[in-house]
């Protein structure tokens, strides 16, 4: 009981800046919209896939926004290494959309698959909230999941060593399970 | 006189090293305390904010997420030292994501206090940013419990025991140093005193000895005075008799009576009283020729008894005693006679209202057991007593009774020489005098003459006759 008032005190105060436009949303997401950009400093990207140091990294969303204007205050100023962070929302997933990080929001899991597919070995960390491991056989590599009421995440190192992309040690130990990279 | 300056240089110096050592150890020990207070604090701070960098390496990602419970795991690491009381983890925005501590009383701040440490005695608090990628991302919170003061004082109780037992040690030694110095002094004046007192002691003893010479010449002076006395006393009535007798003959004479021949004898008697005083003096100082000859003892003392009865008058019994087979001496015969009537004389003397008188002969075998006392050596010998009933003697008169001319008479009543007379010729003739006296009951003195063993003559001489030594001292 006392870590849930915790947790809702930490959204809270997490989405205070975003209070009025976020007040339809849901502390879930509020919370998920935070993580989006902050997993990106315990991402290595490899050196070809993020271009000159003041580029900007690309948070896509792809298929409906569940976080509104919520993501883009949270993530506004922020920074991954020397990377500032460009959210961008889009319909319907190209290869060469040049994403860094891929939220794929989708009820169907035929478009989860779809755009999975259509980013499958690009250096793209790929996270889905959609419970299980493969979606015909195309796997995500985080993906969120609630224990005790608070937003997790399980990682997919084996995904992530396909995609070329190095998750760091302590992301890892964040992640209630891990699949190993073999 | 302060003890101070009693004391030697040594000491002196003793003390004061004794004293700086102890005040250096007391400076030491006390800046030792302060380092190591002033240390602690440091090696604390630094501990503590070890822990802390430590921790906001490691806890980066969990605040991040805010992932309260991997944020406790990490915290509760710290909870294997003893000494962390508490910890927190703050995020960017300086909420508290997770904490612990060890007492539920003690929490830690809900909201992230500023970078940097309190000391806030016994805790010491470190506040550290967690830096992701040079993002600050949070901040974690440590709380340690430092020793107390208190404690750490304690700890140098012990410093300070040792500082204090050697300081003690020094003084001990000090004291004992000093008291030492104390008595050798001490020692050393009591030695000079002593000798001093030694030296008054030697002065007095020569001023004593001076002292007692000149008292023995005054005594000398007095015997040789007395003597003096005595003689011209016995001369001078001597004299008185020829004067008186030749003044009768001259008168008589003038007068034209013819019966002259009274007073001459009477000057002759007086004169020949001289002569005989003459001859005792000269016995005593040794200087008579003795004409000593072989005789019997007894038939000497018979012969006497006539002039022995009348010399003491009526009032005194005589008896002799004549023991038969009676060894033979040999001395001077008119001597031995005269020592014989002196003595009897003075036991008369002796008994002035009356007595008995004894005079006996013996044979007397001294052996060496006897010897000592009487200092007479072992041999045989003819002893004439003369035993009286008399007054006795005093020790005193003993000590003196063979001095020539001493008397225990008025002055006139003397009768010369007397018991000198008789040492005289007894030690002249190798002879020995023993006297054994108890007041008021009589007096005895011995004559030890030694036995003679050569041929004896029927007429009593003997022409073979060893003459004895004349007048020797000795």
């Amino acid at each position: 009981m006392r870590r849930t008032v915790r947790l809702l005190t930490a959204l809270i105060v997490f989405t205070c800046g975003a209070a009025s436009m976020a007040a339809e949303i849901s502390l879930e997401y509020a919370v998920k919209a935070n993580f989006l950009y902050k997993f990106g400093a315990y991402i290595t990207w490899p050196d070809n896939a993020t271009g000159a140091p003041e580029d900007a990294m690309k948070l896509c969303i792809v298929g409906a926004d569940p976080f509104g204007a919520a993501l883009d205050e949270a993530a506004k100023g922020e920074k991954i290494g020397t990377h500032p962070i460009a959210i961008v929302r889009l319909a319907t997933l190209a290869p060469d959309s040049g994403c860094h990080i891929l939220f794929i929001q989708g009820a169907k899991r035929d478009e989860i698959a779809a755009a999975l597919k259509a980013v499958a070995g690009k250096p793209i960390l790929t996270i889905t909230e959609t419970p299980g491991e493969t979606i015909d056989g195309n796997t995500d590599i985080i993906n969120f999941v609630l224990k005790d009421n608070r937003v997790r995440f399980v990682i997919d190192e084996h995904a992530a060593a396909a995609s070329a992309i190095e998750i760091s040690s302590k992301l890892l130990n964040l992640a209630v399970a891990v699949r190993p990279r073999s | 006189m302060k003890w101070n300056s009693m004391l030697p240089d040594r000491s002196k110096a003793a003390l004061i090293a004794g004293m700086t050592a102890a005040l250096m150890l007391l400076a030491a020990g006390l800046s030792l305390a302060v380092y190591d207070s002033a240390n602690y604090k440091t090696q604390k701070l630094r501990e503590v904010t070890v822990e802390a960098n430590i921790l906001a390496a490691s806890v980066g990602a969990p605040l991040v997420f805010e992932d309260t419970d991997t944020t406790r795991d990490y915290l509760n690491a710290f909870l294997a030292n003893p000494e962390t009381d508490g910890a927190a983890g703050y995020n960017k925005s300086g909420d508290l994501v997770a904490t612990f501590s060890r007492d539920e009383a003690r929490t830690s701040p809900d909201r992230a206090p500023p970078e940097g440490y309190n000391f806030d005695a016994p805790y010491l608090t470190v506040v550290t940013a967690v830096v992701e990628n040079e993002h600050t991302v949070g901040a974690v919170y440590i709380r340690a419990t430092t020793e107390p003061a208190i404690r750490r004082v304690a700890r140098y109780g012990g410093i300070l025991l040792l500082i204090i037992m050697a300081s003690l040690a020094v003084a001990v030694m000090v004291y004992a140093q000093k008291a030492l110095s104390l008595a050798n002094a001490q020692l050393k004046m009591r030695a000079a005193q002593l000798a001093e007192s030694n030296d008054k002691l030697r002065v007095e003893i020569s001023e004593r000895e001076k002292a007692e010479a000149a008292l023995r010449q005054a005594q000398k002076m007095e015997d040789v005075g007395q003597l003096t006395g005595g003689i011209a006393h016995d001369f001078n009535n001597m004299l008185a008799v020829i004067v008186g007798n030749l003044s009768l003959l001259l008168r008589r004479a003038a007068q034209g009576h013819t019966d002259l021949t009274r007073y001459a004898e009477g000057a002759m008697e007086g004169t020949n009283r001289g002569a005989r005083l003459t001859q005792q003096l000269l016995a005593f100082s040794r200087q008579q020729p003795l004409a000593p000859v072989p005789l019997d003892a007894d038939n000497l003392i018979a012969g006497m008894s006539e002039l022995l009865r009348r010399s003491l008058g009526d009032h005194i019994r005589l008896e002799t005693i004549v023991t038969g087979g009676l060894w033979t001496t040999y001395a001077d015969k008119t001597q031995l006679e005269t020592a014989v009537l002196n003595l009897a004389v003075n036991a008369r003397d002796a008994m002035p209202d009356g007595g008995k008188l004894t005079i006996e002969a013996a044979n007397a075998h001294v052996t060496q057991k006897m010897a000592g006392p009487e200092d007479i050596p072992p041999g045989d010998y003819v002893v004439i007593f003369v035993r009286d009933t008399g007054t006795g003697m005093t020790p005193e008169t003993i000590a003196k009774a063979f001095d020539p001319f001493f008397t225990t008479k008025p002055v006139g009543q003397g009768t010369g020489p007397g018991l000198s007379q008789v040492y005289g010729f007894v030690k002249q003739s190798r002879g020995h005098v023993k006297i054994e006296t108890e007041l008021g009951r009589g007096t005895t003195i011995k004559l030890y003459l030694s036995r003679f063993m050569g041929p004896v003559r029927r007429d009593g001489t003997s022409p073979a006759a060893q003459p004895l030594p004349t007048g020797s001292t000795n």
